[in-house]
This record gives C-alpha cells, sequence and structure tokens, in this order.
C-alpha cells in the first residue's frame, strides 16, 4: 500500500508534466477545432449527426472531392487539422477549453457550438482571445445583439431563431388559415429559447393578421420536466387548434409520446420551428404537422444543387441514414471557414493569409453553403442570412422516411430584420423593412 | 504554536511567491487554470471544514452559483465591476444565505444534511434557468473586471485577476488556517462523534454546524465570485447545476482534509486531469475522471495529501503511527 | 449550608408510562446524594430532565436559586450543573489529552473567543493537572476506543468537572467497571471531587458503593421517589428494601461461586467455559461458565448491564468469542457460522423481538424453516399451536399490527420453530403487560414438562424461579452464583 499510490503518483504527475510541455500546432495546416456534444444527453440527437457531418466535408476537403466552387484542396491550400471535442459541461468549462484549445494548442478556426449557453458565455472570450470563431448552431439573437456588438473574430453562419418563428408565422398566414381561426396557443419550455420564440412567432402573428387571436394563457412547462399530463389535457380542453411548440430534444420526444397516447395530435395542427431533429429520430412516430427550419435537414431534400446532392448521398454512403440538420449546420461552418480562406488568399495575391485578411473576406460575404446561399448580412457582417423553407412532414411507407409536402420557401430578407435593427424590436414594431414576395 | 513555527503558514506563504512568480513564466491558458483552481479550491477548502466535521454537501454550488451570479448581476444591472466590491458582495450574500439556511440545516445529519443541500441547490437553479431577468438557461456575460482605478483589457486583465485572485485566496486560507487551530475549529470529533457530550460540555453541536456552515458559505460565495470573474460569464448549467457540486466533492476527496493547502493542490490536479482528459479522450473523458477518483479512494483513501503527510511522519514522532501502536498495546 | 438544587412537583410522561411523578428534592451545598431504584425507576430520566436533555411536563427546577426550566443543555451546563454519562461519552477517536482540551476549550470560551487558539500552554498546564487529579496522566496520549472501561468512565467523569460544577451529576459512575477495580477508582473519583468541594449526585446500582459514599440516598420506584433519608436509614427501609434491593438482598453478602467448579449431573446440551467477549474495546464477559444439561430449563439472572444479552448474541454468533469454548454437544459454535444456528436446532427469541414488519405473524414463525428447509415443519407449527393457540389466532395478521405482547409471542414461537434441540429467550416477560407475563410463565411451564432444553434470562427470577432447574446470575459479565 505504501509504495504502489506514490509511484503512480509520480507517473502521472510525469504523464502530465509531458503533455504540458506538447501541443504546439504544425505550421503548415489549418488548425479547425470543433465544438459539439460527444457525451450527455445532446449527443445522439445533435452532437454525432454534426461531427459526422464536419469529418464528412474536412475528409472531402483534404482530398479535394467537393463539388465546385469548393473543390481546390484545402483552406487556403493547406490541409485541414480537424479536433473535434466534447461541448458538455456548461459555459464555465467551454470557456476554459476555448481557450486551452487557442492558448494551448494554437487552433486557428473553432467552428462549431450546439448551446445557446456555451454560445453566450465563450462570445467575448473568443473575442478576446482573437481566434476566428463560426457559431454553428445556437439560436439566440443576443450574440451580436448585446454581448458583442463590435463582433471581429465572431461569426454566425446561419439564421439567428427569430428567422425560423417569423418564418412559421408566415406560413401559418398563408397556408393554415383554416386551422388557426379559432386562434392559437403555445407549450414552450419555461427559459430563454422557450420564451423568445413564443414571443418572437406571437408577434409575428399580430403583425401579419390580427385578426388570428393568441390563448388567454399560455403553456410555460419547466425545462426538462418530461411530464406533461396537465399541459395536454389544458391542450386538448382548448379550443384553438393551433399550436406553437419550440420543444427539441427529450422533452419533445416525451411530449409527442404522451401527446400521441392522448390522441392530442389529431385533434390539434402543431408548429415545430425545431421538430426537424425529432423528426428524423422518431420517423414513422412523428406526428404529421409542420416543422422548421429549411434549408437543411428533411427540408433539403430535392433541392438540386451541387453541393447538396453530394451532401446527401456521400453521408447516406457514410452513415446509413440521411443527414439530419445539425450535420448540415456544422458542415456549413466548415464550408464557411474554407470560403473565407481560399477568397482571402485570391485577394493576398495567392499567398497564405493572416487572420485578419480571413476575417475581411468574411465580412458582408455571399456564398453557397450546402443547400442555399448565405448572406453575411447582419450583426456588421458577421451574422449569416438564409432564407426559410416550411412545409408538412408526412411518412412516407413506401420511401420508408419522413417527406415534405407542401414547401414554401421564404426569402432571408422576409424573416429577418434588416442590419442595425435589434430583432426582438423588430418583432415588435411589426417587422418592417422586411421583403416578402 | 507560534507564528513562526507554523510550518502551514509557511506553506501558504511559499505557496503564494511561487504562484506569483509562476505567472511570469507558464503559458495564459495554463495562468486560467490556476485562477479557476484557486476559486474551485476555495470551495472544496469550505467543504473540508464541514467533512471535518463528518458533514459532506451535495449542493455547495448553491454559494458558488450565488456568489458567482451576485457577481455577474451587479455587472449587468448597477454596471460595478470592481474587483473587490463584487467579491464582497458575493462573499456576503453566500454567508447571510447559508447563516439563514443553516437555521434548518443545522438540525441534519449525514445523508439528510447532503440531499437537503443539494436541493437548495436545485431550487436556485430552477429560478436562475426559468427567469429570464437573471440570465435564464444563457447566463449572464460580465464586462471586463476593474481593479479600483486600475482597468487593465485582454490578457493585461486576466493576469491581473489571477495575482487578485492569488493574494485573496492566500488570506482566505490563512483565517481558514487559524479558524481550524481555534476551539471552534476543533470542535470536529466532537460535532461528528458525539454532539450530546459537546452539549454537557457546554456547547450546542447545532450551533457548531451552523458556525462551520456559514464558513462553507462565504468559501463558497468567496470560489464563485473568483470564478465568475476569471470567466467572465455566469450560467446555471456551469455555476449552480448539481454535477458542480459533485466536482466539488471530487476534489474534496481528492484533496483529503489534512490541511487547507490539500483543496488547492486538489483542485489544480483535478484541472489539469481533466483538461488532458478531455483531450485525449474527447468521447469519455468522464470514464477517466471516474477511474481517477475509484484509484484515489482504493490507494490514497485520505487524498493527495496524505502523500504529504507521510513523508512528514516518516521517522519523527508523528501522531498517527504512535497512536497505532500505542491502540495495538492497549 | 444553601440549597444548589431545589426540584418541585416535576412530572414527565412518554406516552401512558409515567416516567417522573411528583418529584421533590432540595440538595444542600456540600451533600454527596445517591440515587437508587431498579431499572426504568426513572433515575436517569430525572437527571435528563434537570440537565434539560428533556423538557419536563410540570413542576419547577431551580438551580442556585435561579429557574433553569426550559433552558437549553449548554446554557444549564455553562450555568454550573454537569453530568457525567453511565456509558461513557467521550471522543473515542480523540486522545485523553485532547478529550480533555476540547473540554477545557468549551469550559473557557465563548462566542468570539471560540476562533482564538484552542492550544495555548496555558490552557495545557491545567489540562495535564486535571490528568492527574484524576490519575489518568498514564493515559495521556492514548485514543478514547482504546482505554479501558474504566479509565474511560473516569475520563467521562473528568470531562464533566473541567468547568468546576457547582452541581455535578454522575450517572453510575460504578457501571461496566469490574469489581475489583470499583473501590479504587470510586476512590479517586470522591477524593477528586472533594478537592473542589464539589457537591453530587450519583445514580448507583452497587449498594456497596452507596453506602461507602453517600450522605443521603433518594430510592426511585415507577417515577416517584420513594424514600428520601439519610443512607443508613434508607437501607431499612421498608418500600427500598422492597421495591429497590430485592427480596433478600443482603449487602455485601454476595459470593463469588466458584462457577466452574460444579459439573451437572448428565449430558450438557449448552456447555460455555472460560468466555471472554468484547464489544468493540470494552470487554463484556469475562469468563463466564456456563451449561445447560439436557432436558433442564436454566435462568441467566443479572441486571440490565450485566451481559445477559451479550451472552445469548455470542452463542448464537452475533458477537466473537475472544477466548472460551461454546459448545452444542459436540458441535464448537465459536467455529460455526452464526446462520448454521437454525440448522442446529438452536432458537433465540431476542428481547426486542425482531420480527419482519412485511411478513404476517404465520409467516414470521415459518420464517426459520425457510431456510433451514426442515420437513417436520407442518407437524412442528401444529405443536406450536397446541402449546400457544393465542398465537394461531392471530396468525394471518402483519406483523406490525400485533401489539407488543402478541409480537412477543409471534418471536417466541419463531424460535420454537427451529428450537429443536436448544432454545435461548432472552427477557421473555420484559416490556410486556402482566397478563401476558403471566401467561409467558404458563406456556414455559408447559415446555418444561414437554422436555424441551432452555435457557431464559431475566432481570430477576421473580415469577420463574420455580421452573428453574439451575440459576446462573451474572453480575458485570461474570457468573457470580450458580445454584
Amino acid at each position: 500500500m505504501n509504495a504502489i499510490p506514490r509511484t503512480r503518483f509520480m507517473a502521472l504527475a510525469a504523464a502530465l508534466a509531458v503533455s504540458l510541455a506538447a501541443g504546439a500546432a504544425s505550421a503548415q495546416t489549418v488548425k479547425v477545432a470543433v465544438p459539439t456534444f460527444l457525451t450527455g444527453g445532446g449527443a445522439p440527437t445533435y452532437g454525432v449527426p454534426a461531427k459526422n457531418g464536419v469529418e464528412l466535408v474536412v475528409r472531402a476537403i483534404n482530398e479535394g472531392t467537393l463539388p465546385a466552387p469548393y473543390d481546390s484542396v484545402g483552406m487556403a491550400g493547406r490541409k485541414v487539422d480537424l479536433v473535434v471535442y466534447d461541448e458538455s459541461g456548461g459555459g464555465t468549462k467551454q470557456v476554459t477549453e476555448l481557450r486551452n484549445k487557442v492558448q494551448k494548442e494554437g487552433v486557428d478556426v473553432v467552428a462549431g457550438y450546439i448551446s445557446s449557453g456555451s454560445c453566450a458565455a465563450i462570445a467575448r472570450v473568443a473575442e478576446e482571445l482573437q481566434v476566428l470563431t463560426l457559431l454553428s448552431i445556437c439560436g439566440t439573437p443576443r450574440i451580436f445583439e448585446e454581448l458583442v456588438k463590435e463582433p471581429k473574430y465572431l461569426f454566425r453562419i446561419i439564421n439567428h431563431s427569430t428567422g425560423g418563428n417569423v418564418g412559421a408565422a408566415h406560413y401559418v398566414v398563408r397556408k393554415l388559415r383554416g386551422n388557426v381561426k379559432d386562434g392559437y396557443i403555445g407549450i414552450n419550455q419555461n427559459y430563454a429559447w422557450g420564451q423568445d420564440a413564443w414571443r418572437d412567432f406571437n408577434l409575428a402573428m399580430q403583425t401579419l393578421s390580427p385578426e388570428f387571436k393568441p390563448a388567454r394563457k399560455q403553456q410555460f412547462p419547466k425545462l426538462f420536466s418530461g411530464q406533461y399530463g396537465t399541459e395536454i389535457s389544458v391542450l386538448l380542453r382548448a379550443k384553438e387548434k393551433l399550436v406553437h411548440s419550440s420543444f427539441w430534444g427529450g422533452d419533445l420526444e416525451a411530449f409527442i409520446a404522451q401527446g400521441t397516447a392522448r390522441g392530442l395530435f389529431e385533434r390539434k395542427t402543431f408548429v415545430w420551428p425545431v421538430g426537424e431533429i425529432t423528426a428524423h429520430r422518431l420517423g414513422k412516430k412523428f406526428p404529421n404537422g409542420q416543422l422548421a427550419r429549411g434549408p437543411y435537414g428533411l427540408y433539403a431534400e430535392g433541392i438540386d444543387t451541387p453541393l447538396n446532392k453530394w451532401f446527401r448521398s456521400e453521408f447516406r454512403k457514410a452513415y446509413k441514414q440521411s443527414p439530419s440538420s445539425p450535420a448540415y449546420h456544422y458542415a456549413d461552418s466548415i464550408l464557411a471557414a474554407k470560403y473565407a480562406y481560399d477568397t482571402a488568399m485570391k485577394a493576398n495575391g495567392g499567398k497564405f493569409p493572416s487572420t485578419d485578411q480571413v476575417i475581411k473576406a468574411l465580412e458582408h460575404a455571399t456564398f453557397d453553403i450546402l443547400a442555399a446561399k448565405v448572406k453575411m448580412s447582419l450583426g456588421k457582417g458577421h451574422q449569416a442570412v438564409t432564407s426559410d423553407r416550411w412545409g408538412y412532414a408526412e411518412w412516407d411507407d413506401a420511401k420508408g422516411e419522413i417527406v415534405v409536402r407542401d414547401v414554401v420557401e421564404f426569402k432571408a430578407e422576409c424573416v429577418n430584420p434588416p442590419e442595425g435593427v435589434n430583432a426582438a424590436e423588430w418583432v415588435k414594431g411589426g417587422m418592417k423593412g422586411a421583403k416578402c414576395d | 504554536m507560534t507564528w513562526r513555527r507554523d510550518k502551514t503558514l509557511w506553506g501558504l506563504t511559499l505557496g503564494l511567491a511561487a504562484l506569483l512568480l509562476l505567472n511570469f513564466v507558464v503559458p495564459d491558458w495554463f495562468t486560467n487554470i490556476l485562477t479557476l483552481s484557486l476559486a474551485r479550491g476555495s470551495v472544496a477548502l469550505g467543504l473540508l471544514v464541514l467533512w471535518r466535521c463528518g458533514l459532506i454537501s451535495f449542493g455547495h454550488a448553491l454559494y458558488f452559483g450565488f456568489g458567482a451570479y451576485t457577481v455577474g448581476l451587479m455587472s449587468r444591472y448597477l454596471g460595478i465591476t470592481d474587483a473587490f466590491l463584487t467579491i464582497a458582495c458575493g462573499v456576503v450574500t453566500a454567508g447571510v444565505l447559508a447563516y439563514g439556511l443553516g437555521f434548518l440545516l443545522r438540525q441534519y445529519r449525514g445523508i439528510f444534511f447532503a440531499l437537503l443541500n443539494m436541493a437548495f441547490s436545485m431550487i436556485l437553479y430552477g429560478v436562475l434557468a426559468k427567469l429570464e431577468e437573471l440570465g435564464s438557461t444563457d447566463g449572464i456575460s460580465l464586462e471586463a473586471t476593474t481593479y479600483l482605478w486600475y482597468a487593465p483589457l485582454g490578457a493585461e486583465n486576466k493576469t491581473a485577476l489571477f495575482v487578485f485572485a492569488a493574494i485573496l485566496t492566500w488570506g482566505v486560507a490563512v483565517l481558514v488556517h487559524l479558524y481550524l487551530r481555534s476551539t471552534l475549529g476543533h470542535m470536529t470529533t466532537a460535532v461528528r462523534e458525539n454532539e450530546i457530550r459537546l452539549g454537557y460540555l457546554g456547547y450546542s453541536g447545532e450551533r457548531a454546524v451552523h458556525a462551520k456552515y456559514v464558513i462553507s458559505g462565504l468559501l463558497g460565495g468567496f470560489g464563485g465570485a473568483v470564478a465568475a470573474l476569471t470567466i467572465g460569464h455566469v450560467d446555471p448549467d456551469s455555476m449552480v447545476y448539481w454535477p458542480v457540486s459533485g466536482d466539488f466533492v471530487f476534489i474534496a476527496i481528492l484533496s483529503g482534509t489534512g490541511n487547507v493547502v490539500a483543496p488547492f493542490i486538489g483542485a489544480l490536479m483535478y484541472e489539469l486531469i481533466r483538461t488532458y482528459a478531455f483531450d485525449q479522450f474527447p468521447g469519455i473523458w468522464q470514464l477517466i475522471m471516474g477511474g481517477t477518483l475509484l484509484a484515489i479512494i482504493m490507494f490514497l483513501p485520505n487524498g493527495l495529501w496524505s502523500l504529504v503527510e507521510r513523508r512528514r511522519s516518516r521517522g519523527g514522532p508523528g501522531s498517527a503511527d504512535r497512536l497505532q501502536a500505542r491502540e495495538e498495546e492497549a | 449550608m444553601s440549597a444548589v438544587l431545589e426540584v418541585h412537583d416535576l412530572e414527565k410522561s412518554f406516552g401512558a408510562v409515567v416516567a417522573a411523578h411528583d418529584i421533590n428534592v432540595v440538595v444542600e451545598e456540600g451533600e454527596t446524594i445517591g440515587v437508587i431504584g431498579a431499572n426504568g425507576a426513572g433515575k436517569t430520566t430525572f437527571v435528563n430532565l434537570v440537565t434539560g436533555h428533556l423538557p419536563p411536563g410540570g413542576g419547577t427546577v431551580e438551580f442556585m436559586g435561579r429557574s433553569i426550566l426550559g433552558l437549553s443543555v449548554r446554557a444549564i451546563t455553562r450555568l454550573g450543573l454537569c453530568r457525567s454519562f453511565q456509558v461513557p461519552q467521550v471522543f473515542l477517536s480523540e486522545t485523553v489529552f485532547d478529550n480533555l482540551m476540547m473540554a477545557f476549550g468549551v469550559a473557557e470560551e465563548d462566542g468570539a473567543g471560540l476562533l482564538t487558539p484552542l492550544m495555548e500552554e496555558e490552557r495545557a498546564a491545567r489540562v495535564e493537572a486535571h490528568l492527574a487529579r484524576y490519575q489518568i496522566a498514564d493515559y495521556r496520549d492514548v485514543i478514547g476506543s482504546a482505554l479501558p472501561q474504566g479509565i474511560r468512565k473516569l475520563l467521562d467523569i473528568a470531562m464533566a468537572t473541567v468547568r468546576k460544577p457547582k452541581l455535578l451529576m454522575l450517572d453510575e459512575p460504578t457501571s461496566g467497571i469490574s469489581a475489583e477495580e470499583k473501590f479504587a477508582i470510586m476512590d479517586i473519583l470522591m477524593q477528586a471531587l472533594k478537592e473542589e468541594r464539589t457537591t453530587v449526585l450519583f445514580i448507583e446500582h452497587d449498594m456497596e458503593i452507596v453506602e461507602r459514599y453517600v450522605d443521603r440516598v433518594l430510592a426511585f420506584y415507577q417515577g416517584e421517589i420513594i424514600c428520601d433519608a439519610p443512607t443508613a436509614q434508607a437501607m431499612r427501609d421498608d418500600g427500598v428494601r422492597e421495591y429497590v434491593l430485592g427480596r433478600g438482598h443482603d449487602a455485601g453478602a454476595e459470593t463469588r461461586a466458584a462457577a466452574s467448579g460444579r459439573s451437572s449431573s448428565g449430558e450438557e446440551t449448552l456447555a460455555v467455559s472460560d468466555l471472554d467477549v468484547s464489544i468493540g474495546a470494552t470487554p463484556i464477559l469475562r469468563g463466564v461458565h456456563l451449561s445447560v444439561p439436557s432436558g433442564s430449563m436454566c435462568g441467566l439472572i443479572g441486571r440490565n448491564g450485566a451481559g445477559k444479552t451479550t451472552f445469548m448474541r455470542a452463542v448464537m454468533g452475533a458477537l466473537s468469542v475472544q477466548r472460551g469454548t461454546v459448545r452444542l454437544g459436540d458441535v464448537d459454535l465459536a467455529a460455526t457460522p452464526a446462520h448454521r444456528r437454525a440448522h442446529l436446532g438452536i432458537g433465540f427469541m431476542p428481547e426486542d423481538r425482531r420480527l419482519v414488519p412485511e411478513l404476517t405473524a404465520e409467516e414470521n414463525v415459518l420464517l426459520p424453516v425457510w431456510a433451514t428447509r426442515a420437513d417436520n415443519a407442518l407437524e412442528r407449527l401444529r405443536w406450536i399451536y397446541g402449546l400457544m393457540p393465542e398465537v394461531e389466532e392471530f396468525r394471518h395478521r402483519g406483523a406490525t399490527s400485533l401489539s407488543g405482547g402478541q409480537q412477543k409471542f409471534v418471536a417466541f414461537a419463531r424460535a420454537l420453530m427451529c428450537g429443536t434441540r436448544l432454545l435461548l429467550l432472552d427477557e421473555p416477560g420484559e416490556g410486556i403487560a402482566p397478563i401476558f407475563a403471566q401467561r409467558m410463565v404458563e406456556i414455559l411451564d408447559d415446555l418444561k414438562k414437554e422436555g424441551a432444553s432452555v435457557l431464559v434470562a431475566e432481570s430477576n427470577d421473580v415469577h420463574i424461579a420455580r421452573l428453574l432447574d439451575r440459576t446462573f446470575v451474572i453480575e458485570r459479565g461474570s457468573i457470580v452464583d450458580d445454584r
């Protein structure tokens, strides 16, 4: 008992000391760190598809097998050195990890983040560390509106969450007038995302069609509560036929299981702004309804760009399933990085660009992602806008998967505020300046 | 024992000097880990105070989070970013909360004490996650820390914070060390083994537990406040959620209760092990942490500090060995 | 002389049990008072009430002319009313020195003073002086759990006297101390207390101690004081002789019988010789010799704490044997795992019944044969029901719905179920109503006629004396009489 533990302890200490000294990045690669959920509840739904999407695209970039315009090898000619790491454990850990990745391992680009909490926690640190950071999923508009008002290093490659809920309202008003004539009701988790989602949807509805009234009282069950007996009873009794719900992950799956058992989905039409991932997982068990947010995952089916066709077929080949939206989002962030590096090199006369040059190339840029075109038009050129696709999800027995019908695509300028306008203020003020068809 | 002969005081002071010198040679990310270790070590020190009396809390993230959120809310609503003021307020609010809850908790021991703490921490978690005014699940980002009239930026700010936190933590550790030498600080076995006897000596076990609980709450608040300034962000998932409390218990087990220095060594080891497990085994790093904990419990049941203790007692008239010999005689 | 303690009309009951009734006591300064009475008479309750450990149901308690009713233990102790304990309450993992250091620290500091260093040189000197006064300095660095019982007892009392109390209450200062040591320890103690001019009130079972050290006696019976008189007078009091000393008590005349010298005729079912058993570091049984001849009913008689239950538990294998032999016929029980006892045909009825609450009465009775899988179980059960028809009546009721007496019968029946060779009954008559106790004696009588080998432990043999073939009297862990 005496000698053994000390020897082990010393060995451990020595191992730590050795690895403390290691970790300097090789100069001839672009080192990309990708945080995503590798452990915990977020891993199977979000983290793993995201990791798969990234690895697929990075492999293709290093081999030069992507379709045009991304068919050159590497980023600005250099191979990508990919480091995927775990996003679980909350904001504190993410801040520490980001410091480690940048200061210890010398990564050049960070591309990822799923949870809004992670994004909010690291936003200012990324600026302080001066590392090019491309946010992939986390939806809160507060990143550029409150936390980092003068962004330099921080970008986001997809719409912020306001777009999805405004798009939902547009779709309801255009396609579901019959369902909404008795008004609409909301059931959302009681935390930042759920509260914001309902607020955006409700205000957009009031702006577009004030004749449709919200229910007097909305349901805000606790986050991760998992039990929705009372809420389902309230919904069943409510006269409103249309239900807005920004549920996601395990909560959404539990809600669907409990609601299906009580016939909820035969009597109500649901709008799920982030239901796509769950639809992917549940397949046949997912109740027919509307889902958001395209153009990714299920909603990218049938978009005939060479990039999208390549991605869908290669993803299926590699992972034996179709790519869900996290796979798209993460892959899109990598494409954005490649676009920025390649463009910056061109501007730099064919020489490898500095980080400042890469950033300059990405600000206010317009470029292709897998299934859409992205404009970096908000947040001083750091927040992307894309179009938003909506439609009915239905199980297709013949194909053995969910298909989307009655798709309507809304232009980016229709569902997003103009530059310089706070998203919440924009929706509250009647969505002035929106350009819809 | 006089001040001059107190090895722990010397150790603490040398440790402080070493930390301040280290600041010049280690990379920035390591400074960050050191500052966080000071913060977490302080909370574990609070657990040590309770642990010596046989009490363990599975909810000290409550005080950690309370200190951290006090700092966060002061920054968000009052625009106060001064390190002295925010840390002081973080410590005081956590202490007041511990004093209040202490009236209830002092009546419980064992698993009830541990879980009741956890319950309170989860109530705080629920409130923070729910209320948008408190940042909800996204949390609150802090403005850059200032030090009276000194307002450094970027990396200089982090260095300043490290120096500041190191000096404050030194002071806190010295105070706790002095406390452990006091009559109240020695009231450990008495509370753990025999509160009835303690009562008939003229002090009540409940009062003793209450006092110790407040001390541990103050330490929790201090750790939380320093952590908030180090991270620059507070959020319920990484400040208040129950696994955070678990981390503190982990550090306490790793450290052992032998000395006030132990929790800081334990916290640093914890951060390093976690960092490297995270790097080398991204998918199974929790498994590495669990394995480490298991190994510590099996091979070093009294924590890392027992390595120091063992070295010290070898040859000398160490009390443990001598007592064991006496016990065998008797 | 002035009154240190004045207690008037003190009352306390636990449910229907009256633990203190109409207690009136005046303790004058400088007195040494002895409190005597049978187990459960209310002696310790009296100390607990006065010291604030239990809230009284009524009455007044004045200490040094000031009402202390409703004050906490801490507050009363700080006023100078201290106590020691029947079972020594020391900090087991700390040394004698540290135990006393803590006692001095708490006695000398309060409020912010508690945050000043404990280990002061002057305080250490006072601790050393105290160690010397109680003659425990040799044990200075021994931890509490390693102390001999007598020293631990002294330490317990030394800790209680650190404050120099105005009144010290000692709960059985000599219990657990061997007969050889008791006077030596009491001499040390009384000498030290005299030096500090402490008024003392102590509870004591041992009449030799009472007669030797006490000025005045308070005798308790069923929660009341039945005698308050100078010692010699109290010893002659009829009530005291009847209810405290027991019939035929002759103080000082107890002789140690050479228990080992006597062998019984015929074959022995249980043979125990030279048995030592300790609990933790405390020796409980010392060189016990006892045998139960086949087909005989034997009694193990001794007051609470004398070692009866420890003996039973040692035979049953629940406590390990330090020294000596325990044999059932030719089986060495000390080397047999505890769970084999039922297979060997030993039935045990624990004092506290220990039924399985989730099971019915009958299931509890059948419990041992579920384990032993004895084939004649139903036959045996029918025989038991014949012996105890009342158990058959409530056999389908859940164990928790039974009264204490009924549970006792179930525990008895359970012991009979597997006790084909030997029955060990730990206080079958304890804690049940007189009517049940009466019935219990009848059952024992029937059992005796059936020729069972039985060992019955009881605190007195008043009711069962006529049934017993042989009686072992146990005191302080040794058999002192064998008749």
